[in-house]
Parts: structure tokens; sequence; C-alpha cells
């Protein structure tokens, strides 16, 4: 089957009546998993995973894809609403959306994120279907000593993120960092700081720590402040108001459609990448919409720009991970490891088959992408204004909710009693660091390329020695990062000269 | 020559920085101490395990230790120590209230535990609204219901997670285990 013959047939496959009410219904039940905190992508895949026996290939990937696809549309608008991530990849979302919405500019935010989303998640989707060929050369490239390179610099942007006070932002990733590492080595089985609890054999879960992290904490700052999640000062938007202010957010992401691109190709570069994921591509992108803003000051207070760059990338993942998984086999997420044992169930073979033979296929997965982001933006859209109008209910209503809520979904992820505990344990945490203004995020950052970083690092020792590093790929992403790290105090020391 | 000041240490301990500070001061005590026993811990694991967590414990408590003396430049051990067992005493009122919501969470867990996750979330939230929030008898029994019935619907008919049913629950199905 040639390219454009699976074009065709892909398109006419994901429009067809067999197929598209599956992507619309995968694609809403998608947007309300993302909008719950706690539950996740894999989640929401691993949740259709057993439908999948009783459908058709183009069915089944429609419905497994669509859900995966706009999980992260849900995420960014309960974090730009109750700054509270939906879903681990909108933490990024959550440095600049709350403060515009605490601005009155929730509106724009929200429809700024979505059309991010959805151009973000075509650029990716595209990307996918020109460099498909390309890329199964340029990957065979990315070894251990690349990818632990990689998980270097974007640790580096930790202390960018934490610019203001890097001292803080470092101890907030090393421990991080320091958390990542309980649980049981995978190299030499070696149990390290579980102290025998077998809940901890795995390392701390992901889904308690965010859920911690993010919405206990503020669970914990509303219940000390009191009122509602929109500071007192700015009335709440009337639904005209919000549509108005969803327009100028659609128009603005349009106008800085040159970030878009770029932090879409981050996103796209970084999806393609196994074991990075989301939540890195949109700190990375996050960095770079700050490093080239001609309004740097403005970030983390409610720019606009960070908003759109983290959305764009953590949409532009799903693109460059679906290239790794569909021609190599290679998952490069959790996500795309349920995307994988899904085909497999639906009787399909990832690698060069998948490439040659199954060319539609892979269009379906482009449409697919496409199409669900399409279809989430404009439904995320329609659920904005009831989502904005309970960010004005009291704290004393607001609080047990979300939290009876987050509970439940920390719970649900593993069906463990445990991880409430986790997760009240990082609710007091974050809400420290939140009062001390430490990074959260430099913490979250780590912790997540956590496992990369170690893996990677002994993998990367054991091939090339202990000179990895001077490769020619890792030397030149060293290079770059150095350059990077020697710009930031180099901007540092002239920002202190200024004062 | 510029004399060394020290700028908190005339404020009293109902200053907000002050409080902060003291705050900063007795964490960042907390998670260095906690610190140094995982490297103490970390030199009983094999040196491949323990590589890793050499390369992060060393630097992380080399920072802790150089943000200790950027703090305590900041305030006097003295006003900190003053602040900090204020604190205790549950004289600085936001530290009260902090440490009365995690008791409350507590207090959920347990509920969770013993009556199950429905009726633990309940009463937890009724609490939380009647006696703290100062709600309405309406609001206070509706919202309970109303989001337990909510995550009932989603959770345990849509995805079909069968949430905690509690020991009580379980003692009464046979589950007698002690």
């Amino acid at each position: 089957m040639t390219v454009l013959e699976g074009l065709f047939s892909g398109f006419a496959q994901a429009i067809s009546l067999e197929v598209l009410p599956f992507l619309i219904g995968g694609s809403i039940f998608g947007l309300i998993i993302g909008v719950i905190p706690g539950l996740s992508g894999h989640f929401a895949m691993a949740m259709l995973i057993p439908f999948l026996y009783k459908m058709e290939p183009a069915t089944g990937i429609a419905f497994l894809l669509a859900a995966h696809a706009t999980v992260a549309q849900g995420g960014g608008l309960t974090a730009i609403l109750f700054s509270t991530p939906g879903t681990g990849q909108n933490a990024a979302t959550l440095l600049d959306g709350p403060p515009m919405r605490e601005q009155g500019r929730g509106g724009v935010a929200v429809g700024a994120a979505m059309t991010a989303c959805f151009l973000g998640a075509t650029f990716g989707a595209v990307a996918l279907a020109l460099l498909l060929p390309v890329l199964r050369e340029a990957v065979l490239f990315f070894g251990p000593p690349e990818i632990f390179i990689l998980s270097f610099m974007a640790l580096t942007f930790v202390a960018v993120l934490g610019k203001e006070d890097m001292m803080r932002s470092m101890i907030a990733g090393l421990l991080g960092l320091l958390i990542s590492m309980i649980g049981i080595d995978n190299v030499t089985n070696q149990e390290r700081y579980t102290f025998g609890l077998v809940e901890l054999y795995d390392g701390l879960p992901l889904v308690p720590v965010i859920l911690g992290l993010f919405a206990v904490a503020e669970m914990f700052d509303l219940f000390v402040k009191g009122g509602s999640l929109v500071n007192k000062q700015h009335e709440t938007l009337s639904a005209g108001e919000t549509q108005k202010q969803i327009f100028e957010g659609i128009r603005i992401a349009f106008q800085k459609w040159w970030l878009v691109l770029r932090c879409s190709a981050i996103g796209t570069t970084i999806g393609i990448i196994p074991g990075l994921g989301s939540a890195p591509a949109a700190f990375i992108a996050y960095g770079h919409a700050k490093q080239t803003s001609k309004t740097k000051a403005t970030f983390g207070k409610g720019n606009i720009e960070g908003v759109i760059g983290a959305e764009a990338a953590n949409d532009a993942v799903e693109g460059g991970a679906l290239a790794s998984t569909v021609a190599f086999g290679i998952p490069g997420s959790s996500s795309m490891a349920i995307l994988l044992g899904g085909l497999f169930i639906l009787g399909l073979e990832t690698g060069p088959d998948m490439v040659t033979n199954h060319v539609d296929i892979v269009f379906i997965m482009i449409f697919t992408i496409i199409f669900g982001n399409l279809i989430g933006t404009i439904f995320g859209m329609f659920l904005v204004n009831p989502l904005a109008r309970a960010t004005s209910i009291r704290a004393s209503i607001m609080v047990p909710v979300l939290i009876a809520v987050v509970v439940t979904g920390a719970y649900a992820a593993q069906g463990s009693l445990f991880d409430i505990i986790i997760t009240l344990i990082f609710g007091v945490f974050g809400y420290l660091m939140k009062v001390l203004n430490y990074s959260r995020a430099a913490m979250l950052i780590g912790y997540v390329l956590g496992h990369a970083v170690e893996k990677n690092l002994y993998l990367a020792t054991q091939l090339k020695g202990p000179l990895f590093f001077l490769s020619p790929i890792p030397a030149t992403l060293c290079l770059i990062t150095a350059c990077f790290i020697a710009y930031n105090i180099y901007g540092f020391i002239k920002d202190r000269n200024g004062d | 020559m510029v004399s060394k000041q020290k700028p908190m240490a005339n404020q009293s301990f109902d200053s907000q920085e002050t409080r902060r500070i003291a705050l900063e001061l007795a964490s960042l005590v907390l998670i260095g101490f906690i610190s140094l026993c995982a490297l103490v811990i970390a030199f009983t694991y094999d040196f491949s395990s323990s590589r890793p967590l050499f390369v992060i414990l060393i630097p992380l408590v080399a920072l802790i230790l150089v943000q200790i003396y950027r703090t305590m430049k900041q305030a006097n051990a003295e006003t900190s120590l003053d602040v900090v067992k204020a604190a205790l005493g549950g004289k600085v009122s936001d530290f009260a209230v902090s440490v009365k919501f995690f008791i409350l969470l507590l207090a959920l867990l347990v509920c969770i535990y013993i009556l199950g996750h429905y009726a633990g979330l309940m009463l937890a939230m009724f609490y939380l609204i009647r006696v703290h929030g100062g709600e309405s008898m309406k609001m206070s029994l509706m919202v309970p219901i109303i989001t337990a019935l909510a995550l009932f619907a989603l959770f345990e008919l849509v995805f079909s997670i069968e949430l905690f049913q509690g020991q009580l629950y379980r003692y009464f199905a046979g589950y007698r285990i002690w």
C-alpha cells in the first residue's frame, strides 16, 4: 500500500459511520477522565482495553486513541480553573493558568490552551505522517547516553523555572530525584528506602504524588485562607464574557503561531524519545517559551505564552510518541505501552510491517488524534462555563467536594489505601513548599525524570564507559546544555548588576 | 566597615515574614535530618545501587546547609525558636488551622478505613461543611449525598472500580481476621 493510498483509506475509515461514533465517544470519555484529578491518559486507555476484544481494528484504534488524545485537554481545563492538574502532563500549565484565572482571565487561558492543544496535536500528527520513514533511522541513534544527556538537559530547566531562587529550586529538584529512587533498584534488585513496605517496592506512585503536591496542597491553602478559588476582587464572569474571552484566547493562540510551532516541535521531538513523555516536554516547552519571550518577568504570574507553550507541547508529544511505538514497537510512555497491547489484541503488529503494509492504520491513528482533539476542543469549550462558575463556590463547600474526588482518584488508581496516605503526606509537603516558595514543579520534574536518569546513566556507563558523554550526539547535547546554563548564569549576573 | 545586622531580631513573631523564616528553618532542619539519615542508610546498599543516591544526597545536604545559613542570616535563631514554640503551642493561627486540616484529613482516612469509602467521605464532608464551614443543614446533607452518589455512579457503575468497603462491612461480611 502506498502512502497516498493509506492516507485516503485512513481518512475514509476515520470518518465512516462505523468508526466516527467511537471516535466521538472516546474523545468525550477522555475529556471527562482528564477533568477528574488523578485519572490520567493511561487510566482512560486501560479502562477501554477490555472493550477491544469485540471491535474491528479501525474502531478499536479510534476508540482507544481518541480517549488518550483528549485527556490532556480536560486536564488543562482543570489545571487552569482549579489549580489542580487533571493529569500529570498538565503540571506546567499550573504555572501560568491559575494566575490568569485569578486575574479574571480564565476564559482567555482556557481558549488559548484548548486551541494550543488542538494545534499541537495536529502538528504532532502531521509530523508523524511526514517523518515516519526518516524517524526510523533517527531514533536508532538515541541510545542510553543520548537519553541520559537529554534527561539532564530537561533537569537544567528546573533551574530556569526557579530562576527567582535557584537554591530553592535545586533543593526541590534534588528532593524530586531522591523520592524517585524509592523502591527496588531494577538493576541490582536492592530495596531502597522501602522500610519493608511492599507498597513501596515499585516506588512512589505518580498519581498520589501529583495529587498531593498540587491538589491537596491547594486544599490546605484554600482551607487556611477561606473564600473561593477565584480572588474575591475579581467578579465571576458572565457566560457571554467567558465566551468572549475564549474567542480572545483562540485568537491569541493563532496570533502566537510561531510559538505554537516551536513548542509543538519540542513536544514532538521529546515524544519520539522513549521514556520522557508529556510532562517533561511541557516543562521544556514552558522553559523555552519563557526564555524566548519579551515578557519573561510576567512568567509564573499569568503569561499566556506559558499556557500556550506548555499545552501545545504536551499534545504534540503524541505524534512523536506514536512514531517510535508504531515504527519500532518501542513504547515511549505507559500510555503507549497500553496502546501497543491494544494493537496486539486487535491483531496488529507494529514495526516495518505496519509502516509498509498497514499504512492506512497509521493514518487512522493520525486522523484520530486530529479529529479527537478537535472534538475535545469543541466539547471542552462548552464545559468551560459550568466549570468557571464552579470556581466561585465557597471554600467551605469546594474543599470537601474536591477532597472527596481527590481521595477517590488516589484510591482508584491502584485500589490502595496506602495511596491515600501518600497523597496526604505529599499534600502537607506541597503546602509547605507553596508557603515557603519552593518550586513544586522542580520537584515534580526531578521525580518524573529520576528513573530515566538513573537507568540510562547505568546503561550508558556499561555500554560506553565513564566517558560516554564524549560521543558525538551526547557531546552536542552537553554543549547545548552548557551554553544554556552559561546563558542563564550570565542573565542572572546581568540582572543583579542591573539592580 | 559595615556591621553585621540581624534585621529580623527585633520583630515579633506576629510578623508574617518572621513566621515564614521560622517555618523554613524548621522545615530545612527536618528535611536536612531526613536527608542525612538517607545518606547514612545509602552506605548500607550495594555500591551500584547507592551510587546515584550519593550523587543526589551529597549536593542536597550541602545545599540544605547553605540554605539554612542563608535563612539564618535573615533572622536570629532565638526569635525563630520562639516562633516555633508559639506555633507548637497553638498561638500562630495559620499553623493551627493547617494542623487542624491535616488532623481532619487523617480522621477522614480513619473513617474510610472503618466505615468504607462512601460513608467515610460523607461523614467527613458533613463535618467540614456543617461544623467547620457553618453552612445550612440542608446544604450540609445535600452536598455529601450528591457527591457520594456521583462518585458511586462514576467509579462503581461506569468504571467498575469497587471502592473500599471498610473494615466494619468486612467484619459483618465474615472477614474476621482478629
